[in-house]
């Protein structure tokens, strides 16, 4: 099994650890709800260095991203993010990735850890130019209402400009050095936050420099537990449980990574364009159950008469807002908000609810 | 990390413990190990009182906010006794396993069969074996 280079940061701070997309990762140091609230009210630091990063460059690159991609690179400026939907033919989902423009002859795709090959492989196949640059980075989710707080003292530039779902290429201050890193403002939780890329050589000491700078706002080292039942809250869909390569996007609720009318054609779209003109027959919707138990993944959903409408995809108890919330495919009769449902937990029909998506929503005017 | 494994009481393999009271009434619960593998606790469904439960078989579930785990009993016999209490406080599994945290007592018709169960130390050693 694959290690991160933060693997005995792990270790010192007594996580335990488990096997994620084929890299040993923390589950969890302290405790699930107390990370998770940390995320919520505080700042949580996050090992993300398994996932994967495929860079595609020269000068076709924003062709062969547009391409691959639903989104729309070219209506992207220089120094932003995008989330996107990775297809094939049929309009079906390869990954859900986060595309990083530094021009348009320059592209990161961030991808899921446990997709890494099969989407090299694939990007590889259907473009000019491409390469796996995983190895190069660690990265580092920063997330939480205080994340600003930290990275400002390690970037204060990148920190106070940066808007949502933007990036720089800057340096990180350490104690006797600096380091190069891409500093994103994006994540995975539902709150504010940031991502760091930095080599690997520098990822203990930026880890480490961050867990100092971070003390005095409350930073907790935060495991997979804890960013499952953030993302989950947030409604973010987890490639493998809620999306895979049987899901469309406007099956999955992620319509708007889907840019039909866009001037460059891409993989997967006349799928698209015949899914959206026939309607869909199942779509990903919040779950809440109002009975007693938690919908856990592969459970069933019935209708009130008891016919089978569905299976979940995600659930938990949530720790902020606590209450059982799930993720789960419904037939498109019975996908409206509102509407009563019964889950099959251990065997008893339990009463629950569709509900939107997301689950909790951090107040606009705190999100930049 | 350490993990407490009191000496007066019997294991099993999937991590509960059984506590001998008076008059074959022996108290189950989950050990320190299991509750941590767990992570936070939220849930927990446990028999009625007057149900017969049977050894190495499923009596109720435990739920964390990550996982859902089957609760099997160390030994045969009929429920006199569940902690509701826990049932409203499932936290109280990962904060004080081995006192607060009992599920159910049973009353046992063969109190020799408590101790062919793990002793703290079997158990211990049997850790130390099946993890890392």
């Amino acid at each position: 099994m694959k290690r991160t280079p933060l693997y005995d940061c792990h270790l010192r701070l007594g996580a335990q650890m488990t096997d994620f997309g084929g890299f040993e990762m923390p589950i969890r140091y302290s405790g699930d709800k107390i990370e998770h609230m940390a995320v919520r009210e505080k700042v949580g630091l996050f090992d993300v260095s398994h996932m994967g990063e495929i860079l595609i460059a020269g000068p076709k690159a924003e062709e062969d991203v547009n391409r691959l991609l639903s989104n729309d690179a070219a209506k992207i400026q220089n120094g932003q993010a995008f989330y996107a939907a990775m297809l094939n033919a049929d309009g079906k989902i390869i990954d859900d990735v986060v595309a990083y423009k530094f021009s348009p002859e320059k592209f990161i795709i961030c991808v899921n850890a446990s997709n890494r090959e099969k989407d090299f492989k694939w990007i590889h196949e259907n473009c000019n130019y491409a390469k796996d640059v995983s190895d190069n980075f660690a990265q580092i989710a920063v997330q939480g209402p205080r994340a600003i707080n930290l990275v400002d003292a390690l970037s204060p530039k990148e920190a106070r400009s940066l808007k949502r779902y933007h990036f720089a290429e800057g340096k990180l201050q350490l104690e006797t050095q600096s380091t190069d890193a891409i500093i994103a403002r994006t994540g995975y939780t539902g709150e504010d936050g940031f991502e760091l890329y930095v080599s690997t050589r520098d990822a203990t000491k930026v880890w480490e420099t961050l867990f100092k700078v971070g003390s005095p706002w409350g930073v907790t080292a935060c495991g997979l537990a804890a960013r499952d039942t953030l993302r989950l809250e947030a409604g973010m869909c987890l490639y493998g449980n809620d999306i895979n390569e049987e899901t469309t996007p406007f099956e999955a609720g992620i319509d708007f990574v889907v840019k039909l009318n866009k001037s460059h054609s891409f993989v997967g779209q006349v799928a698209l364009q015949k899914q959206k003109l026939n309607g869909i027959s199942k779509k990903l919707c919040g779950l809440r159950v109002t009975g007693k138990g938690i919908a856990r993944h592969g459970y069933s959903i019935h209708a009130k008469t008891g016919k089978r409408i569905g299976v979940v995809t995600s659930g938990t108890q949530t720790p902020y807002l606590n209450q059982a919330i799930a993720l789960g495919y419904v037939e498109s009769d019975f996908m409206n908000t509102g509407t009563e449902i019964a889950i099959e937990i251990r065997g008893q029909l339990i009463p629950a609810q569709i509900v939107s998506i997301p689950f909790y929503r951090k107040a606009s005017k705190e999100l930049l | 990390m350490t993990t407490l494994i009191p000496v007066h009481l019997r294991y099993t393999k999937e991590h509960e413990w059984a506590s001998a009271q008076d008059d074959n009434i022996v108290a189950i619960g989950i050990t320190h190990h299991a509750q941590q593998r767990l992570g936070d606790v939220v849930y927990l469904e446990l028999p009625p009182i007057g149900k017969t439960v049977e050894k190495d078989k499923i009596f109720g579930t435990v739920e964390s906010v990550k996982a859902v785990s089957d609760l099997f009993s160390p030994l045969t016999g009929v429920v006199v006794a569940v902690n509701e209490a826990l049932v409203n406080h499932p936290e109280d599994i990962n904060q004080d396993p081995y006192k607060k945290a009992w599920m159910i007592k049973i009353r046992i018709k063969q109190p020799e069969h408590l101790d062919e169960l793990m002793d703290s130390v079997a158990y211990a050693r049997y850790l130390e074996q099946h993890t890392k």
